[in-house]
């Protein structure tokens, strides 16, 4: 068995052609997914995290996107060698996927059943007839009533919450190892988003799959993750175990996403602390820091270079500021 | 302080018609509904979508077909007023929703946009307006030099500070909130939260704020109503209801939100309410909320909850709620005995 991170990749970069030639959308990322683990990407809109989620399993192509990598890996496997073949099997098989709108996401035309058996005949080599008693069983596992009865039932017969449990049936209908979850529970109410959160925990407790979970939300991410990495204009900008990265964050732009949460169990200050300004566009992406033109603390040095995405006291923390580095002018604690 | 708004018993029932034109069902959205916003103060409605809270916001604005109870506003009933009496009250009510993509002509210029209240409520001439146009920008943030583009050139929080600048055109007396803040980015919706905060404190406007975000709700209301299939299940102070619900499902729902620090979500005692909410055209009997709720459940499944719905009580401490058990509720707001405790130990 092999003991390094189930997903890896290394120097991660991806662009997009737009009218003025390639825009890139990430730069230079490295992501290691442990066993078993959660591990949270989360940044604003734009900021390249979905896409970053997606080229995992290559599937950012096509004649406008260009995706390189000194290297990706799957359980050992170089993904970027394989052929369509070996792909197909990796998507859908080894890994799973969960969208944010489950409306979007299945075919209206096909029953709920047909499409759950439609990956276990492909990729598990069921026969029609067990594939669907196995799909009644996943709908059962995830917590749809009467499974047997809705597999005929098309999507639109679903509510939200039940055709999100249905798409994570889809999901881990091929007992996948790593789940890749974008925003999974934004489109729900938070009822129902307590409901799925709990299932997405409990099937990796049961199965030892791993999540790769991309999301705006930092409270889904503290309530979910193990590890999470923060994005910001297309980079990393700082990763941490949970614990670290919200109790010892050390990059002035996850302080103030932090900051900019606003409290329902606590009284707020009269005017509340945000970011100036507003994420760059991808043409109009800053040199150096990123980050520097809305940063309260920058100085010269942050106009002058690049910081690196260097570690930070305690285990599995880097970040990317001058200000923290060892010879740094920044001091922060929560 | 006198109330500017106020409806009693206020009923929006749309009738479907079954399928070929048969039976007809009722979608009761709201259901006898009666709320109080003082001039000046900021009322937040919650609760999960369906719950009615958007058809109750339209309803006060004439915008959703009343079938039954009242509104007033400014001391007028305007539930069955027309024509021209109507539109004056409606100039004095403005609204903003959660799509700032949706509700903008993507046509238009920015100054038509914004400008288009003032030529429909007042008869002004053009360079007066441009000069309102102009002003109204600066209030909301956005450089009056650019009153020439179109919505595509602007962000989505700039799209949303238009919005309100079109809303607050007329000068009007009440706006309504509908998820203002949701389609946006967590670095931008605190700047667009403080706006609205100065333009109240500046203007002395009166909020109805609709939000399934409860930061914004608690950061901006006075009052907090929670809403469930239709009908008000807690309303009281801002505080009161965020710190201590007394409506089970008002625990659920502030239960269920995520907080963004890892030690209190693990340490949390969460209520996971099982199932979805019913649909409105099949509400339950007795309390709307029994079929999904945890304490009557550790109560025993008293019969009275299925039997008899709860009036809108007040508690002593000045909050009302619609429930049978709330001195239980409110005793014990944590979690079903029944319940197992939530996965904690996932940390390395």
């Amino acid at each position: 068995m092999n003991e390094g991170p189930l997903a890896s990749v290394r120097n991660l970069s991806i662009a997009f052609r737009g009218r003025g030639g390639w825009l890139t959308a990430v730069d230079g990322i490295d992501l290691a997914i442990g066993r078993g683990k959660v591990v949270g990407l989360v940044g604003e809109s734009g900021s390249g995290k979905s896409v970053t989620m997606l080229a995992l399993a290559r599937l950012t192509t096509g004649p406008t996107a260009r995706i390189t990598a000194d290297a990706l890996e799957f359980d050992g496997r170089d993904v970027l060698a394989m052929g369509r073949r070996a792909l197909r099997r990796l998507r859908g098989g080894d890994i799973g996927f969960v969208f944010q709108n489950p409306h979007h996401s299945l075919n209206p035309l096909l029953t709920v059943g047909r499409q759950l058996s439609e990956a276990m005949v492909a990729h598990m080599g069921l026969s029609q007839r067990a594939a669907r008693g196995r799909a009644a069983e996943l709908l059962a596992r995830v917590g749809i009533p009467s499974p047997a009865r809705r597999l005929d039932d098309y999507p639109h017969q679903f509510s939200g919450g039940m055709l999100q449990r249905a798409m994570i049936a889809m999901a881990i209908a091929c007992e996948p190892r790593l789940i890749l979850a974008d925003e999974p529970t934004t489109a729900l109410d938070v009822t129902i988003q307590a409901q799925i959160l709990e299932l997405l925990a409990s099937i990796v407790a049961e199965t030892g799959a791993s999540i790769l979970l991309v999301t705006h939300d930092l409270g889904v991410a503290a309530r979910m993750c193990d590890d999470v990495h923060v994005m910001y204009a297309g980079e990393i900008v700082e990763q941490a175990p949970v614990d670290t990265l919200f109790y010892r964050a050390r990059m002035p732009y996850t302080w103030g996403l932090l900051d900019s949460i606003i409290p329902f169990d606590a009284a707020t200050p009269d005017m509340l602390p945000f970011i100036p300004g507003r994420p760059p566009a991808l043409a109009e992406i800053p040199a150096h820091c990123r980050f520097h033109p809305r940063c309260g603390h920058a100085r010269e040095i942050c106009t002058a270079g690049a910081p690196a995405l260097g570690p930070r006291a305690g285990a599995g923390h880097l970040a990317r500021c001058y200000g923290t580095e060892p010879d740094g002018w920044l001091e922060r604690s929560r | 302080m006198t109330a500017l708004l106020e409806t009693d018993d206020l009923e929006v029932h749309y009738k479907k018609s079954g399928l070929l034109g048969g039976e007809r069902e009722v979608v009761r959205a709201v259901d006898g509904v009666s709320i109080r916003i003082r001039q000046g103060e900021c009322l937040g409605l919650v609760g999960e979508s369906g719950c009615g809270k958007s058809t109750l916001g339209r309803a006060l604005l004439r915008a959703a077909p009343i079938t039954g109870g009242s509104v007033r506003f400014g001391g007028t009933d305007i539930t069955r007023l027309s024509g021209r009496s109507l539109r004056t009250v409606r100039s004095r009510m403005q609204m903003v929703f959660q799509d700032p993509y949706g509700s903008l002509d993507p046509k238009m210029p920015v100054e038509e946009i914004v400008g288009e209240p003032i030529r429909t409520h007042q008869r002004v001439g053009r360079a007066v307006r441009r000069t309102r146009v102009g002003e109204l920008l600066e209030t909301v943030g956005i450089d009056p030099a650019r009153m020439g583009d179109r919505p595509h050139q602007f962000s989505g929080g700039q799209r949303q500070r238009i919005a309100i600048a079109r809303a607050l055109a007329v000068r009007p007396e009440f706006i309504l909130c509908d998820e203002v803040t949701s389609a946006l980015d967590v670095s931008i919706r605190a700047q667009i939260l403080n706006l609205l905060k100065e333009l109240r404190q500046e203007h002395g406007l009166t909020f109805l704020m609709i939000s399934h975000d409860l930061g914004s709700l608690r950061h901006l209301s006075d009052d907090i109503g929670v809403m469930y299939l239709g009908r008000i299940v807690e309303l009281g102070p801002a505080r009161a209801v965020f710190d201590a619900p007394a409506h089970p499902y008002t625990q659920s729902l502030l239960s269920a939100m995520p907080l963004p620090d890892p030690d209190k979500e693990r340490a949390r005692n969460r209520i996971v309410l099982k199932d979805d909410v019913p649909s409105p055209l099949a509400i339950p009997s007795g309390c709307r909320f029994h079929t999904r709720c945890f304490l009557r459940d550790r109560l025993g499944t008293p019969d009275r909850c299925a039997a008899q719905e709860p009036a809108l009580r007040p508690l002593p401490d000045g909050r009302t709620v619609a429930c049978h058990f709330a001195e239980e509720a409110a005793a014990a707001p944590s979690r079903p005995a029944s319940q197992p405790a939530p996965e904690t130990d996932r940390c390395p």
